[in-house]
């Protein structure tokens, strides 16, 4: 069975100090509707992915509550860490081929500042083990400490990560909806404040709010999702091997290539997890796309044109449609400013915690 | 508010790296920590010597490297209310 994506929108991402996370819902629901085209009683079933609406809001019900507001007659959320938006379209594929429903509303949203740093770095650690907790880690910390052992085994400095921050903002400064469209250079990044030594506050993403929706269908459209797959790993660091790689990663994107029928070097735009600077460099690694301990050089593939989550900003549940959204736009050629030429084949990485989850699509154009 | 019976409960698994001994593989300063938890502190990850890796906060080293030898130490975790159990567990200290 082929499945296809119909249509997409994305909220500005940003401090959305007027907006609810059902304002968001409605909003990217909507759009997405209303790019593919189609009305809600066409839609079998919405599903939503969030992260800390329970947590910091305290409303989790909120499958019934996209349901309710969007007019759909069936409608359930997924949480998986920040891979709950690209959990949410592996759900919708999933149900697609089980043959119960034809085409389901994805709908990745996230409402996080509402609340102080402090309380939505305790509310992150939700997504990492226990152990961590109960050790005063954050998700800057974690990161931090995969970031250390990364610099020493392989001799990357402070400027090769902060490369990827001036990159991603570069991109985002082409996207009107991104949470922080403007440039940046390397000074900025590595003379910024620390967060959790060796990560500066340019190498982590920031707190934002947002939403971003996809319609996802048996029914023909221009672009094919050809491979949908999730992995897991450990929940906590402790109990891998090595801090340098995501083995969730490797293993879920393998079997993505394979089941497209394509080689890593095929992949002509790619959206990947970089919540912190070093987890961009260890996505080029794991999704092949270079070596183990050369990705800090950099890579010549377009990554992250949304401006990724470092620039486009990281509503944690969203992020994982959002990256979906921008991807679709440059395979349709209406990603305006920022188009790739000739991009035919788009792949998406959207992790959760420190890679207990990772979850990877492979889209076709046929434009 | 912290449970007294799920810290009475945790309480075997909680001291079980006391008088460990292992190395650090890495580490981390926590300058901007979540809400529970005050100031600046180091975390790092130790190897024991069965090749167990665990975590934990350092005690006020100023400096710290990977391969340092840490031993496993009783101290109290995190800041509490005055309603709130205090939650003793293991800091790592250098040798």
């Amino acid at each position: 069975m082929k499945i296809f994506v119909k249509g997409v929108y994305q909220t500005n991402f940003g401090e959305l100090w007027d907006k609810s996370l059902k304002d968001l819902i409605l909003e990217a629901g909507l759009g997405a509707m209303k790019n593919a085209k189609i009305k809600a009683n066409e839609i079998d079933l919405v599903i939503i992915g969030n992260k800390l609406s329970g947590k910091i809001d305290g409303q989790d019900h909120l499958g019934a509550l996209a349901a309710e507001a969007l007019k759909i007659k069936k409608g359930f959320r997924v949480e998986a860490a920040c891979a709950s938006g690209g959990m949410a379209v592996y759900q919708a594929v999933q149900a697609i081929k089980a043959g119960e429903v034809k085409t389901v509303l994805v709908i990745g949203a996230e409402k996080m500042t509402d609340k102080k740093n402090g309380e939505i770095a305790k509310a992150l650690m939700g997504a990492a083990s226990e152990e961590e907790r109960r050790s005063g880690l954050s998700f800057v910390g974690l990161y931090a400490l995969m970031a250390r052992e990364y610099m020493e085994k392989f001799g990357a400095k402070k400027e090769d990560l902060a490369e990827i921050a001036v990159k991603n903002h570069k991109h985002a400064s082409l996207n009107p909806k991104a949470h922080f469209p403007r440039e940046i250079n390397i000074n900025t990044v590595v003379s910024s404040g620390m967060v959790a030594e060796p990560l500066g506050l340019f190498d982590c993403s920031p707190i934002s709010d947002g939403a971003a929706a996809a319609v996802i269908s048996n029914k023909k459209g221009r672009v094919e999702i050809v491979a949908s797959e999730i992995s897991n790993d450990s929940l906590g660091l402790c109990e891998r091997k090595s801090l340098v790689e995501l083995k969730a990663t490797q293993k879920a994107s393998l079997r993505a290539y394979k089941k497209a029928g394509i080689k890593a070097e095929d992949i002509d735009i790619a959206e990947v997890h970089d919540c912190f600077t070093i987890a961009e460099v260890l996505a080029y690694e794991d999704l092949g796309f270079c070596k183990k301990g050369k990705g800090y050089k950099g890579i010549n593939k377009p990554v992250n044109l949304s401006g990724g989550l470092k620039a486009c900003g990281h509503p944690v549940g969203a992020t994982g449609v959002k990256q979906i959204v921008e991807v679709v736009s440059h395979l349709k050629g209406e990603a305006g400013k920022r188009q790739i030429k000739k991009a035919k084949i788009g792949l998406v990485h959207n992790v959760g915690g420190t890679g207990g989850t990772a979850v990877v699509h492979i889209l076709k154009g046929n434009l | 508010m912290k449970s007294v019976v799920k810290i009475w409960r945790e309480s075997k698994e909680r001291y079980k790296n006391l008088d460990e001994k292992g190395k650090v593989v890495s580490w981390t300063k926590i300058i901007e920590p979540p809400t529970g938890w005050q100031g600046q502190y180091y975390v790092v990850m130790v190897e024991l010597v069965d090749k167990t890796r665990v975590m934990g906060q350092l005690l006020d080293s100023k400096k710290i490297k990977i391969g340092d030898l840490v031993v496993g130490v009783v101290r109290k975790l995190g800041e509490v209310g005055s309603n709130e159990v205090i939650e003793y567990g293991v800091k790592w200290k250098k040798l």
